[in-house]
């Protein structure tokens, strides 16, 4: 649920929002179904790694893999157009498992936040 | 990354109010209740890190390309693969338009672009050309100006710098000046202006061309000015060598005689562009040149340089082709990249109809053929640039002016360097141009300067045709509109830097050539060394006047040509330079002369013509001053091989290697001792005497003093030196390809390839197979010792056919500059191989029917 989240908002995101937009797609997600810091990571990672995986599939698919040789060889990688490929998801994933994570954990202290304020008198003492 | 923050911030809060709402968020928030300033703390931590990951992401670091951005897929590099399906967009709409604008594609993706009136085409132009070439007009437009290293850092620094101290701004400056007093063609300069703006305006981040991503830039607005730097670019190329330092050099260490020795003026057996001028032109009536003849002995000059023009055009009368009709070729040689140099297109409004070539970034078509009249550009090589010696006062901006201090005018030069800031040059101007190099400066920074830097002699001054403004656009303007040899010759009349040979051809029989531009009026030799310049007399421009310049024609012999060879004969009385080319020229001439039922095809074959007459002038002087006797057993089969060569450069063929391998040592072995000695000249080899003056010694029985090794005690022979410098040929090819076999084929050897604008090498084409040499029509060939090749930019044969003009041409890249883009080198396989496409007018009613149209209409 979380994954498929994070896949559809950060795909949404990015379709606005300069790339930076998936850190706050992520997070949201993470905030609202994020469970722990763990699952969320997860979850964040394989979402976002699963839309640059499919979208950067796409258009080397599409234009023949024109390019991502040829990035490879820029960007000083061993390995070719698979390593392409292996940064661009790596670092999605990374931005998406960190922003999932604190995602999940703002959403905690933000529930936290909202109950103490809601039922001050039932708050345990400190 | 500020906006970043902003918008995680929003949208967390977003999400916060609706999360009362929403059932499914787990409530284990009681197990981390514990230590609240933990959790918060961690949460921080986290959030730190998700930000600072972002922030990496989107910034270039030590230079390295912001990665997040890069990669991102919807925005980043993957964004410029294009669609191995893609078609255009068929309909725009774009502010500043006047109606309506088709845009018809054929299958090489050449925009046919057929308009409404002027202001609309000029626009569509601008707007087209940015579309595909944004970052190559970026970077054209930014070498002359001096302002890469805006966007490239601190290693553009002195390339800036030196550009910035040749005075190229000033030129375009005045030029546009000049075009400002011209409504038509400001109008012109504006309009394709705008058009460059409206893209760039309508620029998304997903679609900003793939070189401003791994820079970390963004384009900024055109300018008519900026075209105009576009034009400087070409000026600067095309006439930006001077080899007047290296002449003082050689004179004040050998002698004038030795000067006239190695670097004649003439040499025999030459093919002038115009024969037997005097009768063509009456310069006899030329007035004596206003500047007196004054020399200074120069200080010791380090170094120089060599133009490298290889260009080549010329027309055949109807009498000698197969259909009846003239038949014209041109082939302008520049150093290859990637973009291409040339965009392609055909303009059609009512008052116009041209197809042919443009340079990015300038208006109009520049070699190409309207319905009746075809044209080609080769460069002059008049030498237009000369330097003269000052005498600077000793800590003051003054020099020696008629025997008083006079102050020259400074200009301080603020050059931005990104991630340093501003650098600071000053800029002296005198009476005769800026000063580019001065000798008390310290030079901590010699690494870095442009080679080019090494022939520009100390405390002088260059007076150069850059510096004068000129209205090319009026010229061009009128070429695209002409419809016969008067229109032409009149469009030409407008021509100023740097002079070109304009080939032309009409549907209605004429064939024609003309040196168009400004041309130097002087004395024999005059220009040739460093000149005094402390004397009011020496100043001021002495140009001949545009009827004064060499032409001819339908001329009788049936046929003109030019191939950067000396434009006129002894006759014609008024200097022009020394530094022209000469086995090309002859080599035309005599395809031409026996040339009949001439057609299209004779012509392309001529164009891409592998034969060196060179070699076949130079090498049985070689081999049969060979002693076989005293060769080793393993160089035996080298110089079988070489015997039995029929003089082609073809790319799979051993001996072109062996032979350029072979003449380099033995030029370097002649030369060196006398004149490679106390300069450290990086552009040495370019530095030699011509070719040709080297078989005219070797003809003269090779005992000229110039085969000397003056370091040795004996005196060597034209035969001495043809020795020894073949077995150390043999050996060098031996280590650097092993065995006599295939690894030493000229094309492999030589590692033909065309280099991105850049040079970086993933958007660059290797190991190309296409054979010539410098000394060929087919002229490519290695640019100095760099990886950077130079040879024909664009290939164009028109027959001008009674009812109308056909065309075909070919130019080794594509129309795109997206290294994304299959068009961005599709050309070069037909290049390579010495084909031609076919160069269609498309006509309006064939637009959205037969080929793929986009239709740009006023917002």
């Amino acid at each position: 649920m979380l994954i498929l989240s994070v896949f559809v908002l950060v795909w949404i995101a990015e379709s606005i929002w300069p790339w930076w937009g998936l850190a706050p797609a992520a997070l949201l997600a993470g905030a609202l179904l994020g469970t722990s810091a763990w699952r969320s990571a997860r979850a964040g990672f394989a979402g976002v790694a699963s839309v640059w995986l499919a979208s950067s599939l796409y258009s080397h698919w599409s234009s023949g893999g024109i390019l991502t040789g040829a990035m490879a060889d820029i960007l000083l990688l061993p390995g070719g157009a698979a390593a392409v490929f292996a940064v661009t998801v790596l670092l999605g994933g990374a931005v998406g498992a960190l922003a999932a994570a604190s995602g999940c954990l703002l959403g905690h202290r933000l529930r936290e936040a909202v109950r103490r304020r809601d039922q001050p008198e039932s708050a345990p003492p400190a | 990354m500020g906006g970043g923050t902003e918008a995680s911030v929003s949208v967390w809060v977003e999400g916060c109010q609706s999360l009362d709402e929403c059932p499914s968020v787990s409530t284990d928030y009681d197990n981390s209740n514990r230590g609240g300033c933990m959790q918060w703390l961690k949460t921080a931590l986290l959030l730190g890190a998700t930000v600072g990951l972002v922030a990496a992401g989107s910034s270039r670091i030590m230079g390295l390309p912001p990665f997040g951005r890069l990669l991102d897929p919807f925005v980043g590099f993957w964004q410029n693969a294009e669609d191995v399906d893609s078609s255009t967009p068929d309909r725009l709409e774009i502010a500043g338009l006047q109606g309506q604008v088709r845009v018809v594609y054929d299958d090489r993706r050449v925009p046919h672009v057929l308009a409404d009136n002027d202001h609309d085409l000029y626009f569509a132009q601008g707007y087209l050309v940015a579309r595909d070439r944004l970052f190559q007009i970026d970077i054209l437009s930014r070498v002359p100006a001096g302002r890469l290293a805006e966007i490239l850092g601190a290693g553009a620094l002195q390339v800036d710098r030196f550009h910035r101290r040749l005075g190229l701004r000033a030129g375009a400056e005045a030029s546009l000046a000049l075009i400002g007093r011209d409504s038509v063609t400001a109008a012109v300069l504006s309009d394709y202006s705008a058009g460059v703006n409206a893209y760039i305006a309508s620029l998304t981040a997903a679609e900003l061309p793939l070189e401003y991503k791994l820079l970390a830039s963004w384009p900024e607005p055109w300018s008519p000015l900026r075209s105009l730097m576009v034009q400087q670019y070409m000026v600067s190329d095309l006439s930006g060598l001077s080899l007047d330092r290296l002449l003082t050099h050689v004179r004040e260490r050998l002698g004038e005689s030795a000067v006239e020795s190695a670097f004649p003026p003439t040499l025999a057996g030459a093919a002038p562009i115009v024969p037997h001028t005097r009768g063509k032109k009456s310069t006899s009536t030329l007035p004596a040149p206003r500047s007196p003849f004054s020399l200074v002995p120069g200080p010791t000059f380090p170094s120089a340089g060599r133009s490298h023009g290889a260009s080549n055009n010329w027309a055949i009368a109807g009498g000698r082709t197969s259909t009846g009709s003239p038949l014209l070729s041109s082939d302008p040689h520049l150093s290859l990249t990637l973009p291409s140099i040339w965009y392609e297109v055909q303009l059609t409004a009512p008052d116009l109809d041209t197809y042919g070539v443009s340079i990015p970034g300038l208006p109009g078509v520049i070699i190409g053929f309207t319905r009746q009249v075809a044209w080609g550009i080769t460069n002059s090589n008049a030498d237009v640039l000369d330097w003269f010696q000052l005498k600077l006062r000793d800590g003051s901006p003054e020099y020696e002016w008629d025997g008083a201090w006079r102050p020259a005018r400074i200009s301080v030069e603020e050059i931005v360097v990104r991630d340093v800031g501003v650098v600071q040059d000053t800029l002296l101007w005198t009476e005769h141009g800026p000063v580019v190099r001065r000798s008390a400066e310290k030079a901590p920074d010699e690494e870095g300067w442009p080679s080019l830097y090494d022939m520009v002699p100390p405390d002088c001054a260059m007076r150069w045709l850059a510096h004068v403004g000129g209205n090319e656009v009026r010229t061009f303007y009128l070429l695209n509109r002409a419809s016969s040899a008067q229109d032409v010759k009149a469009a030409l009349q407008h021509f100023v830097r740097p002079a070109q040979n304009f080939v032309y051809a009409t549907t209605q029989g004429d064939i024609g050539m003309q040196v168009a531009g400004r041309l130097p009026h002087k004395r024999p030799g005059e220009g040739r060394y460093v000149r005094d310049g402390s004397k009011s007399e020496t100043a001021g421009e002495d140009w001949l006047s545009p009827e004064q310049n060499p032409g001819e024609f339908d001329p009788a012999r049936g046929y003109v040509f030019s191939a950067n060879q000396h434009p006129v004969d002894e006759s014609y009385g008024n200097y022009l330079g020394f530094n022209f080319s000469y086995y090309r020229a002859r080599r035309l001439q005599d395809r031409l002369a026996m040339m009949h039922d001439a057609t299209p095809d004779s012509m392309r074959a001529l164009q891409f013509d592998k034969h060196s007459l060179h070699a076949e002038s130079l090498l049985p002087r070689l081999l049969e001053t060979l002693d076989p006797d005293r060769l080793r057993p393993i160089d035996r089969p080298v110089l079988e091989l070489l015997k039995a060569w029929n003089y082609e450069n073809r790319s799979d063929a051993v001996a072109p290697t062996i032979f350029s391998g072979w003449w380099k040592r033995l030029n370097h072995s002649i030369w060196h001792d006398e004149l490679g000695q106390g300069w450290a000249c990086r552009l040495q080899e370019k530095c030699y005497p011509t070719r040709a003056r080297v078989v005219e010694m070797a003809a003269a029985g090779g005992t000229d003093d110039w085969f000397d090794d003056i370091r040795t005690p004996q005196k060597e022979t034209f035969a001495d030196l043809a020795q020894s410098s073949f077995a150390a040929t043999a050996d060098s090819l031996r280590a650097a390809f092993g065995p006599m076999g295939p690894p030493w084929a000229w094309s492999s050897a030589r590692e033909e390839r065309i280099m991105h604008l850049l040079g970086i090498g993933a958007f660059s084409r290797a190991g190309l197979q296409t054979g010539g040499g410098a000394a060929t029509l087919n002229a490519v060939y290695p640019v100095s010792r760099s990886k950077q090749f130079q040879g024909p930019s664009w290939r164009m044969v028109v027959s001008l056919e009674p009812e109308g003009a056909v065309g075909w041409g070919v130019h080794p890249g594509g129309q795109s500059g997206n290294p994304g883009s299959r068009f961005y080198d599709d050309g070069v396989q037909n290049w390579e191989a010495g084909e031609l496409n076919e160069l269609m007018f498309i006509v309006d009613h064939e637009a959205q029917t037969a080929y793929p149209t986009l239709i740009m209409e006023s917002r």
